[in-house]
């Protein structure tokens, strides 16, 4: 009896589940898919823009068609988060997937007022992923959106893309939003983000914003960067070149990367000191006119690349401390993980500024790819 | 004297029985001699060179008695003396011939039976590249002797039954004496001896009496239609059910894991046998879940997957009406009708079948928009991946649990996809097939065993598989 | 052919009851507890569980074809067996009703946003009263064969999110001066580690179950610390001490923060998973279900199997929407846990020492 009950209560319960509806129905192409979102302020008012692709076909587009065939903008206002999403929900034929948006813009406006409120929202916001790319575009977001492009199909893939690729070449820093959470909780250092803008038509790369609070302070520009990326990035690899010691008006152009780089705190007499050592190494990749270069130039090139680094590294530690006050290097996670009771005791943001900072560079030249220069004609 | 009359009687009876039994008279000296016969069911030239001539020759006319004629006279190889007029009609039906006498009191039982069969032909069920293609026919006697000519061990054993009250039908139960499990042989004797049915006509049918649930999913006895493959299986420990009429033999007992076996892995080489074993194992799980993870993904969690995949999807799907559960369902009834449609038809319109089915669903669903070409796709890919998965039988309950797990999903998303795999777990794992758990070797877990499986080297597999727990533990 | 559950099955069923809910937010308790340094908690716990799983093994082992009904009595008398069933049977029943109730909401708050609770309730009873009415051999199986998967995925899943992770955020490894914290944080991450008693519940046998069960058992315990070491550090790696305690589901949301380029098609981690987070909850629920079962059937000796089967998971789906709030909900999660040390800790040592006692009693027989 009990079997027949269970049987039929199952039953009754599946057929019913079924026919109430399946609560979290909805297919993908049922719902407005976001590419990208600009977040700024205006006269006190969030403004949400952003770009949402097309995926009704037009009926004289070929229907096997498997690329979305463009995107349309949004834009909406409100006091605050929730209130420009209601707008922009009023206006939208489906509901928001967020689940595809490649990047977020933030407004220097809103930059500047400070970003954190927004990483929270997309922290909580279920669909939205943590490893969204951020970035600050000198322009407002909105203009940055309605521009066109004919690289590729959105701003939104442009941006992501560019940024893509300068950082697996090592010369871009690419701050997700989750790294963004981390640095933000643990307090007491700031970060950097890009900084994208409109120039001559396009849209460009600037350089770097440095976010203390989360609130935007100052901006660098793409070639007063090389020394944060041998310091923050994963594998840089820049390019330097040297006027040639030899033979006026010829350069030399290395390729640098870095082979080891140790920071190492301690905290003497009341004063935090990081030693920073960076080994690098170094290829020529070619001489703008051939020339010999023997050991002893070897040698000389490879003091002049170490002390060349080592000034654009010192530059930019010093502006952080004079000029932005901020430690954007992250040292104090690692003095925190060298000397955490002494971590505990002084207040990271007073100290850096007063920290005494060595820094240490050493380059080998390990090769001249392939060209030898050392070879001599015969006549 | 009396007898002779019983018997008489008894012939007259049968005359008007409406059986078709032919009765053929010779006499001698007073003496008469009957001959009884069903003409379908007997070798008529064996019965006239082999009983009538030499009777009809015997010059020694005077004392003929039925043990003269047995011993010394009828040529026939088996031959039975009884007495027992209740019996003749039994023995007559099961193509005996039978010789009454007219002084005698006991009659002979000649085997002439001669029935049309089939020659032993390539097998059509399970096809091989490399294996032996003779397979069993419909014959009893044919199948037995093909496994007798190659398994010479004194100990295999081949136990008769009869089954059906009305058919009569001979089952013979194959086994090695001293490898196979005491256990399982004894249940299955008792469980064959307990069927009481009217007429057993395939094997099927003593399949669903042997096992222990109506109601299970999965097929529990392999079906084996060619003799090298039974052989083996004999040889590590299985027994072997033959029934008189069917070419397909059940071997018992059979895990979940066997049924993605092919005879083809053992007579090549090993990286072949280790490729195919994974790629059948891929194809089952692809072919349950494929669909079902489908309308997961579109419907419920799309951001699982990367950008360009997402607007990838639904660029594809902006001009299909059907929501993704119902677009799921309605393909795969459509395959199915198809597959339905090709197993049943003459094999002169088969072919047509499968263009019209290529055209029609694949192609002008998809253009005009009705379903989108990802959903073609993955139909044809479930279905593919359903005919690589080895054995047909185990393809049964994978096109029914499918829909299960369409509908699962389709109301719970993920959470509803692995409910429905965890289900169906379940019920693999509760699966008994005669003692042996339908899971082994996974579970108990025997690393040899996994191993052996997928490697089926013959040099390398020294031992048999635990899980049978057969008597003899070796091969080599 | 086999009666009882191999040695293997055994040290499976314990994986498979003792993972579960707990990995979800563990990485949160041990670095709001311990900092980063919350390992050693962690390695704290793993001995102690260690230890417990030896005594009631030994009781199981000693006592063949026994369960802790029939020895209990055999060493304390009607009155005390009854009362300890009492116990026992209320533990496992609220343990495997309120981690369904808070799995739901889990699931609801992350991937169904609005499937309502009920119905998933009822979805992973459905499958557990399937599951529980076969027996605990098909139970053992089930065990052995998702325990193989989630052990291999789960490692990979963990090492892949090693690698997205940043070292700097694990140091400080060990703080010497932090030591008594480390050992009072013990006490708040015992839920994930709880689940051994079940092994009171499982008659061994003495033929095929030999002295090698208790290797199997405590090599299990301490194959599992290391993994949940692993899932924490690999946490903390990725999200920061200090971001990781905002998290109560921290595993799943430190899965959402990475991607990894490489795997083309699976880069976003979360849909491999959830599936494999949902088999060991599955796993948790159905040993601990069937532990009460199991146990109120040898109190009502008369009704059969699959009616107390029911019975238990009506009464459960009942019960578990009976709390309003998650607060509610994590609050009783707590007492079960404090029951669960009455349960596996004090309970079996009393057994032992009462075994050890009279043990010239059960020896000689």
């Amino acid at each position: 009896m009990i079997q027949r009950t269970s049987k039929l209560l199952i039953s009754l319960l599946i057929s019913a589940l079924l026919l109430t509806g399946c609560w979290d129905y909805t297919d993908i192409n049922m719902m407005c898919i976001t590419v990208s979102i600009g977040v700024d302020s205006i006269d006190g008012n969030i403004e949400f823009s952003g770009e949402i692709a097309k995926i009704i076909s037009p009926t004289d587009v070929p229907k096997e068609q498997n690329q979305a065939s463009g995107v349309y903008n949004l834009l909406s206002y409100g006091k605050t988060f929730e209130e420009a999403r209601i707008n922009y929900n009023t206006i939208n034929p489906f509901p928001v997937f967020l689940g595809a948006t490649r990047v977020v813009v933030f407004g220097e406006n809103y930059a500047k007022q400070g970003i954190e409120a927004y990483l929270h929202r997309i922290d909580s916001l279920y669909d939205y992923r943590k490893t969204l790319l951020t970035a600050v575009s000198r322009e407002r977001p909105k203009e940055l959106f309605e521009k066109k492009v004919e690289k590729e199909l959105s701003v939104g893939f442009l941006i992501e893309d560019i940024l893509t690729h300068l950082e697996e070449n090592g010369q871009a820093l690419y701050p997700k939003v989750g790294e963004l959470l981390s640095d933000i909780s643990f307090g007491k250092i700031g970060y950097l983000l890009p900084y994208i803008g409109i120039e001559n038509n396009s849209i460009k790369y600037l350089g770097m914003v440095v976010m203390k609070d989360s609130k935007m302070v100052d901006i660098l520009k793409v070639k007063d960067t090389s020394g944060l990326l041998y310091l923050l990035s994963k594998n840089p690899s820049l390019v330097e070149t040297i006027p040639s010691t030899n033979h006026e008006g010829n350069f030399l152009s290395f390729r640098t990367k870095i082979k080891k780089r140790k920071v190492k705190t301690d905290y003497i007499d009341e004063k935090v000191i990081i030693n920073i050592d960076l080994n690098l190494t170094s290829e020529l990749q070619y001489q703008h006119y051939m020339d010999l270069l023997s050991d002893q130039d070897i040698k000389k090139y490879e003091a002049i690349i170490s002390k060349r680094v080592r000034n654009s590294v010192i530059s930019i530690i010093e502006k952080s401390q004079k000029d932005f006050k901020c430690d954007i290097f992250r040292f104090a996670k690692i003095f925190k993980g060298q000397h955490p009771k002494i971590y505990e005791q002084i207040d990271w943001k007073e100290a850096f500024p007063n920290a005494e900072i060595n820094v240490d560079v050493k380059t080998k030249i390990v090769n001249t790819t392939l060209s030898d220069t050392t070879a001599k004609k015969k006549y | 004297m009396n007898k002779t009359n019983i018997f008489i009687n008894k012939i007259d009876e049968l005359k008007e029985n409406g059986l078709d039994i032919s009765i053929r008279k010779l006499s001698f000296n007073n003496i008469e001699i009957y001959i009884l016969y069903i003409q379908q069911l007997t070798d008529r030239d064996k019965l006239s060179t082999d009983i009538i001539k030499p009777i009809l020759l015997n010059k020694d006319c005077n004392n003929i008695s039925v043990d003269k004629l047995a011993s010394s006279v009828v040529y026939i190889d088996n031959i039975l003396i009884d007495d027992s007029e209740n019996k003749i009609i039994e023995y007559i039906l099961e193509g005996k011939s039978i010789i009454v006498l007219s002084n005698d009191n006991k009659y002979i039982v000649a085997d002439t039976l001669k029935i049309e069969k089939r020659k032993t032909m390539p097998p059509q069920v399970e096809s091989t590249l490399r294996g032996a293609k003779d397979s069993f026919n419909e014959n009893l006697d044919n199948n037995l002797s093909l496994i007798r000519y190659r398994i010479k061990d004194p100990n295999l054993r081949i136990d008769k039954f009869i089954i059906g009250k009305r058919s009569k039908t001979n089952v013979a139960v194959v086994y090695i004496k001293d490898i196979v499990n005491p256990k399982i042989i004894n249940d299955v004797k008792k469980r064959l001896s307990s069927i009481a049915i009217d007429g057993v006509f395939e094997s099927g049918y003593i399949q669903k009496f042997i096992l222990n649930n109506a109601f299970d999913l999965f097929p529990q006895c392999g079906i084996v239609e060619r003799s090298d493959t039974a052989c083996t299986n004999i040889i590590d420990g299985k027994i072997c059910i033959m029934v008189e009429g069917i070419s397909l033999v059940l071997t018992v007992p059979k895990t979940f894991i066997e049924f993605l076996d092919a005879s083809d892995d053992h007579y090549d080489s090993i990286y072949i046998s280790v490729f195919s074993k994974t790629l059948r194992i891929l194809s089952i799980l692809i072919s349950i879940t494929l669909s079902s993870l489908y309308v997961a993904v579109v419907a419920f969690h799309p951001d699982i997957l990367p950008p360009k995949y997402i607007l990838a999807m639904a660029t594809g799907r902006a001009t299909v009406p059907f929501n993704a559960l119902l677009e799921a369902l309605i393909m795969e009834f459509v395959a199915e009708v198809l597959r339905e449609a090709s197993i049943r038809l003459p094999q002169q319109i088969g072919p047509a079948i499968s263009i019209v089915g290529a055209i029609v669903i694949g192609q002008a669903a998809a253009a005009a928009g009705l379903v989108s070409s990802l959903m073609v796709i993955i139909v044809s890919l479930s279905i593919m991946t359903s005919f690589a998965a080895g054995d047909y039988f185990m393809i049964n309950p994978i096109r029914v649990l499918k829909y299960i797990m369409i509908l699962l999903s389709g109301v719970f998303g993920i959470l509803g996809f692995t409910i429905g795999f965890i289900l169906i777990t379940i019920n693999l794992c509760s699966i008994e097939s005669f003692g042996v758990s339908y899971v082994a070797p996974l579970s108990p877990f025997n690393f040899r065993d996994i191993i052996n499986f997928f490697i089926s080297d013959i040099t390398l597999s020294k031992k048999r598989p635990k899980f049978l727990h057969t008597r003899d533990k070796t091969r080599q | 052919m086999n009666n009882s559950l191999t040695d293997r099955q055994i040290a499976f069923i314990l994986f498979g009851i003792i993972v579960g809910y707990g990995i979800m937010p563990m990485a949160k308790n041990v670095a709001e507890n311990g900092g980063t340094g919350g390992w050693f908690a962690l390695l704290i716990a793993t001995l102690i569980t260690a230890i417990f799983t030896y005594i009631i093994t030994y009781l199981g082992y000693v006592h063949k074809n026994k369960t802790i009904y029939e020895y209990s009595q055999l060493l304390l008398g009607k009155f005390f067996t009854n009362i300890f069933m009492i116990i026992y049977i209320i533990y496992f029943f609220m343990f495997f009703t309120m981690i369904i109730r808070m799995a739901s909401e889990v699931i609801r708050l992350t991937i169904l946003l609005k499937t309502p609770v009920c119905a998933m309730c009822l979805l992973f009873l459905v499958a557990v009263y399937y599951a529980v009415s076969k027996g605990i051999r098909v139970i053992a199986r089930i065990c052995e064969i998702y325990g193989l998967i989630i052990i291999i995925f789960l490692l990979t899943i963990q090492l892949a999110i090693f690698t997205q992770g940043d070292i700097i955020n694990l140091k400080p490894f060990f703080v010497l001066e932090d030591i008594k914290s480390y050992i009072k944080a013990t006490s708040t991450i015992i839920f994930p580690f709880i689940g051994i008693e079940i092994l009171a519940v499982i008659p061994l046998d003495k033929k095929e179950n030999s002295k090698k069960i208790f290797g199997y058992n405590i090599l299990m315990v301490v194959f599992i610390g290391i993994l949940y070491i692993l899932v924490a550090e690999s946490c903390i790696s990725v999200m920061g001490v200090d971001g990781i305690i905002y998290y109560k589901d921290s595993l799943l949301a430190t899965i959402r923060r990475i991607e990894i380029p490489h795997l083309q098609f699976l880069r976003r981690l979360d849909g491999i998973f959830l599936p494999i987070w949902i088999m060991t909850l599955f796993c948790t629920f159905i040993l601990s279900a069937y532990g009460s079962v199991f146990l109120t059937s040898k109190l009502f000796k008369n009704t059969s199997h699959k009616k107390i089967t029911f019975v238990v998971v009506i009464t459960s789906f009942i019960i578990a929407q009976i709390p309003n709030t998650i607060n509610q909900i994590e609050k009783l999660m707590d007492y079960i846990s404090y029951l669960g040390i009455i349960v596996s800790g004090i309970i079996p040592v009393i057994l032992f020492v009462a075994t050890k006692v009279k043990r010239y009693d059960t020896k000689n027989k």
